[in-house]
């Protein structure tokens, strides 16, 4: 994930961690030539076929592939084809370096979605240019994809990446047989909180909560997002029932004591949230809405059982 | 089918030289260690180019294409350009013969494999000659006492990093076993094994090694 607050010339400086690269060829000697060329200013990678660059991309997507064309096996063309028809790979710029002079392999490659097409033997000066004006436009183009999942006010993930995370992580838990939790919480008595401050310290409140949140998820693949209004979701892939109530008693305790003062609550002095905890354990649930609806009825209880408290469970067996 | 007169593969072009070693550096940022580095795994992987495009040309034209087209392209990065420029010439004959469904005759095929032979013949005699040129002088004769190989288990902390980019797939592993290399004399020997796996850029192999090595170093603590 990118920080959005980092300029992109930024990201092509080594101090935010070096771009990585993926050479794929069959021969030892190009791949040690794109190495010198590449070594001081990226991480590089290799892999020398087809099948070991689709499984490297899988595991650990670069931000840009040099691809030769000619390869035993999968050849350029099939491994661009199949990494263009993968949602998590089809962002990823491939430059063919390719010893082909037909003009109409050069646009056969750039018609499967490559952005260059490069003629060995390379010039490094060139191929070094190259490479960084593709990074450039991948690191904008991935901005540009995350400034559309976030939400505007808070700059945690929006209601859509929610829809779109929860549902992934539900059949990645499937598959994997993990549990999954989810967290749904509510700022208790924001409305009264809006007329009796005002709305721009509503705003302001909003976003020290969505930013108190978001830090207290330490793992990178723990998700925030603004479900709607003054309600937030937090998704806990593979994380258990047990492991997700402290970071739900540590979330409420932390909003409790940013110490935000709310004279209308009847909770507190202060801003409280209530919290609905649901947690999927292996082959529980037949539909990702049966783990939002049972996070939502328990928030629905904590809100009606005196607020600024979590209330838990977990999902039932699949029918 | 009746045979064909075999075309003549050999270019006529008086300015293409067996080998633009200058010109190749160019592209290498003028390093005079890469190229040599590479010139020898080059030399390596001409030598039984002919005899090889030969058995493929019997079996499997397509195989014999993707051969040539890799040394045409290897070859330009090593400025051996006319031997380039015959791997194209027979490239492109290949590729006409596939086009057309047919396959390459007895006289095609001889005139291919000497054609290559002639050229990589060429190419090994320039390359030689260029290598021995480059190649830094010899160390004085009486070279100082080498000092005792360290223990195998001071190389373990550098051998678990290598492991780990091994793992990676990450380049970066060349220069941390040159390192690990430079670092141990005495140990060429031991090393030797993830030395070969990397030349080849087999990863898993020097992975396999590394960790035979650690395990080793374990044994002998």
């Amino acid at each position: 994930m990118i920080d959005l607050e980092t300029p992109v010339a930024e990201l092509l400086d080594s101090t935010h961690g070096k771009p990585k690269l993926l050479v794929v060829d069959d021969q030892p000697i190009n791949i040690q030539v794109m190495y010198r060329c590449f070594a001081g200013d990226y991480q590089v990678f290799m892999a020398t076929n087809g099948e070991q660059a689709l499984s490297f991309c899988a595991s650990n997507p670069p931000d840009l592939i040099l691809l030769d064309v000619v390869m035993p096996g999968l050849d350029g063309f099939e491994v661009c084809k199949r990494l263009k028809t993968n949602d998590a790979t089809s962002h990823i710029p491939v430059i063919f370096v390719t010893a082909h002079t037909d003009p109409a392999q050069e646009t056969h490659g750039l018609n499967l979605g490559a952005v260059d097409f490069i003629a060995k033997p390379v010039n490094p000066d060139v191929v070094r240019a190259r490479v960084k004006t593709h990074l450039t436009l991948k690191f904008q183009s991935d901005l540009l994809r995350q400034l559309v999942f976030l939400d505007g006010l808070t700059s945690v993930f929006n209601r859509r990446y929610f829809d779109q995370q929860i549902a992934t992580e539900w059949a990645r838990a499937g598959r994997s047989n993990e549990p999954l939790s989810l967290i749904l919480l509510d700022v208790d008595f924001f409305k009264l909180y809006n007329d009796r401050y005002g709305h721009q310290a509503g705003d302001d409140a909003l976003r020290l909560v969505a930013s108190t949140l978001k830090n207290s998820l330490r793992r990178p693949a723990d998700l925030v997002a603004r479900f709607g209004g003054e309600e937030f979701a937090c998704i806990l892939p593979e994380t258990s029932h047990d492991d997700a109530m402290v970071i739900a008693y540590d979330l409420e305790r932390k909003i409790r004591e940013l110490g935000i003062p709310h004279q209308s609550s009847t909770v507190d002095s202060m801003i409280t949230i209530s919290v609905g905890l649901a947690t999927r354990i292996a082959s529980s649930g037949n539909d990702v809405n049966e783990l939002i609806g049972l996070a939502d009825n328990l928030l629905y209880k904590a809100k009606h059982t005196g607020r600024g408290r979590v209330c838990s469970g977990v999902l039932g067996p699949a029918t | 089918m009746p045979s064909r007169a075999a075309p003549n593969l050999w270019s006529s072009d008086p300015a293409l030289k067996d080998l633009d070693a200058a010109g190749a550096m160019a592209l290498l940022d003028d390093s005079v260690e890469l190229y040599l580095d590479i010139a020898a795994a080059f030399q390596q992987e001409i030598s039984d180019l002919p005899a090889r495009v030969s058995a493929l040309l019997k079996t499997n034209l397509a195989d014999a294409t993707r051969a040539l087209h890799t040394i045409k392209g290897l070859s330009l990065t090593v400025g051996a350009n006319r031997l380039s420029d015959v791997c194209r010439q027979c490239e492109l004959t290949l590729k006409g013969l596939m086009q057309q469904g047919q396959t390459a005759d007895a006289a095609l095929q001889q005139s291919i494999e000497e054609t290559l032979a002639r050229a990589v013949a060429l190419t090994q005699q320039a390359l030689d000659r260029t290598l021995i040129e480059l190649a830094s002088p010899e160390p004085p004769v009486t070279a100082p006492q080498a000092a005792p190989a360290a223990p195998l288990e001071t190389l373990v902390p550098d051998l678990r990093l290598l492991h780990k980019l091994l793992t990676q797939s990450d380049l970066q592993a060349l220069d941390v076993f040159n390192a690990l290399s430079a670092r141990n004399t005495g140990h060429e020997q031991t090393l030797l094994g993830i030395e070969q796996a990397l030349k080849a850029f087999d990863f898993g192999k020097a992975v396999v090694q590394c960790d035979e090595l650690i395990r080793r170093a374990g044994t002998t603590h």
